[in-house]
């Protein structure tokens, strides 16, 4: 599979402070890629790092095997929205989108058409001050979208945008990548990026801290309740077997490293009663605070 | 180049800030002018323009609306943020620099002109009325040219001064401390060195009188350009090699 972007044992230092800590990680092309990580967890930095936005203190980021300064028409392999975009207040939707496609090389008729995608078309005479966060972020999106990119790396895009925004942007952003490009996007809203991404990059203090596919992260937070008459004997039983049980009271038992098949058959064979079997699985969320805890560090 | 000059005309031509540097100039010129002109006896209104504290006065505001227009070109893209648009839609930093000082450049050769046209309207008119016999000379006219040309660098140096400091109230501030404030007491600290100062050099290019000791006009213009030089290649360096936050 190709490589969109990459993590080289990227480093940034802020005085005392290392943001971004030899980071290492691929993004395959034509996926979705969620980053996560807690805040000051180094997302941004990383993001600008492989954007040639800030330069690393060690290490290197590459997108589609380059540095992104040696990027021929940059505009029309990466459109990026890095925290927050930013808008001159006097200038009107039209003007900025056209400025800067002007600079990207990018005709007037593709401004009209990110106008129109981001729902911006009736606000493109305003001038950006009068918009809200939401119709910012709108705008920031239209502006990455400008050089219809390869690639599109998002900070934060939620940010700001009402439930029917997060659902478009949910959509627009699955639908981007069907069509065999990439999307690396950072996010605080979890419950959104496990809906649209395929993999996951879990930072904490500039470090890597899991690099997964979404289901297989979801996965590892995967249990199993049982409610069995014997509880003690279950529990030596499945104990032996490998399993991980913890009693949750009322004669049920939660069961990891198993699954129902595998405890079926061997109650079955210890002639063990079962009377309730009930799969949980844990939300990205979950996992995510699992991680990071483990990893023995705050969050927000 | 073609595309970053029609995205840099682009960002001037849409917001306030331009016009309102233009219609300020102009208007603080012809405030400058009139003042002057109206302050002295009709016995001096006498001799060619440039020999007239209007012209000293007038050079002096215009040069500090020129340097603003090129200081803000650059910090105003720092303070609002748009700078990260703009550098991750173009291939080079420094093609953006050149883009952004020709685009400023034109619209202060526009400033400029009319700054001229004003001082020199608003002079020769006040000093009919006062019965004193201001004139347009041929001395005048070179002076003129020198006048339009080191506004256009010192919106050149504005540029590259704004790249460097990205902070916009520290910008202005400075320039306007260097040309209002330390060019104008130089010479008590560094003597004869202050003839070459870029304030000084820059009267000597459009034949300010009331200042003495200039250097000659064409030693002048070339180590003037060469300041604009000097501060465009410091600018491009960090352009380059500083982060984009």
């Amino acid at each position: 599979m190709n490589i969109a972007l990459e993590a080289r044992s990227l480093t940034k230092t802020y005085g005392r402070t290392k943001a971004v800590d030899s980071l290492d990680f691929e993004v395959s092309a034509g996926i979705v890629t969620g980053f996560l990580g807690p805040n000051g967890a180094g997302k941004t930095t990383t993001m600008r790092l492989l954007l040639g936005l800030v330069r690393p203190d060690g290490g290197e980021g590459l997108v589609f095997g380059d540095p992104y300064r040696n990027l021929d028409a940059p505009a029309r392999r990466v459109g990026a929205l890095i925290d927050g975009a930013g808008f001159h207040p006097d200038r009107t939707a039209l003007n900025h989108l056209q400025s800067v496609a002007a600079a990207a090389g990018v005709g007037t008729q593709r401004v009209d058409q990110v106008l129109e995608v981001c729902d911006l078309d009736r606000a493109a005479h305003r001038k950006v001050g009068g918009f809200s966060m939401g119709m910012r972020q709108r705008l920031g999106l239209a502006t990455a979208l400008l050089g219809e990119p390869d690639l599109l790396v998002l900070d934060e895009p939620a940010n700001g945008l009402d439930p029917a925004g997060i659902r478009w942007l949910r959509g627009y952003l699955r639908s981007y990548a069907e069509t065999g490009r990439t999307v690396f996007v950072s996010s605080h809203a979890l419950a959104e990026v496990a809906n649209v991404a395929d993999e996951v990059i879990v930072v904490k203090e500039g470090r890597l801290v899991v690099h997964e596919r979404t289901s297989q992260l979801l996965g590892r937070g995967r249990a199993v309740v049982v409610r069995v008459p014997d509880i003690e004997r279950a529990r030596t039983v499945l104990s032996r077997h490998g399993a991980e049980v913890e009693s949750l009271g009322d004669n049920r038992l939660r069961v990891r490293g198993m699954n129902e098949d595998e405890i079926s058959a061997v109650t079955l064979a210890a002639d063990l009663e079962v009377t309730e079997m009930t799969i949980t699985e844990q939300t990205l969320e979950e996992a995510f605070l699992g991680l990071v805890d483990d990893e023995g560090g705050h969050r927000d | 180049m073609i595309e970053l000059l029609r995205s840099e005309s682009k960002k001037t031509l849409t917001t306030k800030g331009s016009f309102i540097l233009v219609a300020s100039a102009v208007g603080v010129v012809a405030l400058v002018a009139a003042s002057t002109v109206l302050s002295m006896p009709p016995e001096n209104l006498d001799g060619p323009i440039h020999d007239q504290v209007a012209y000293f006065v007038g050079s002096i505001v215009v040069a500090v609306f020129a340097l603003m227009m090129g200081v803000r070109s650059f910090t105003d893209e720092f303070r609002h943020g748009t700078i990260v648009a703009t550098v991750l839609a173009i291939r080079s930093r420094t093609g953006l620099l050149v883009a952004k000082a020709i685009v400023s450049v034109g619209v202060v050769l526009i400033m400029s002109v009319l700054g001229l046209v004003t001082l020199v309207g608003v002079a020769l008119s006040l000093s009919s009325v006062k019965g004193g016999e201001l004139g347009l000379a041929s001395s005048d006219w070179t002076a003129f040219v020198g006048f339009v040309g080191v506004m256009l660098v010192w919106t050149v140096i504005g540029i590259g001064l704004g790249a460097m400091v990205r902070n916009q109230v520290a910008g202005v501030v400075g320039a306007l401390v260097w040309v209002l404030v330390i060019e104008n007491f130089a010479s008590g600290f560094v003597g004869e060195a202050a003839r070459y100062m870029p304030g000084q050099l820059a009267h000597a290019v459009a034949r300010v009188s009331g200042t003495t000791n200039l250097v000659a006009v064409l030693p002048a213009a070339g180590l003037f350009i060469g300041y604009a030089v000097v501060v465009c290649l410091a600018a491009g360096l960090m352009l380059d090699r500083r982060d984009v936050l």
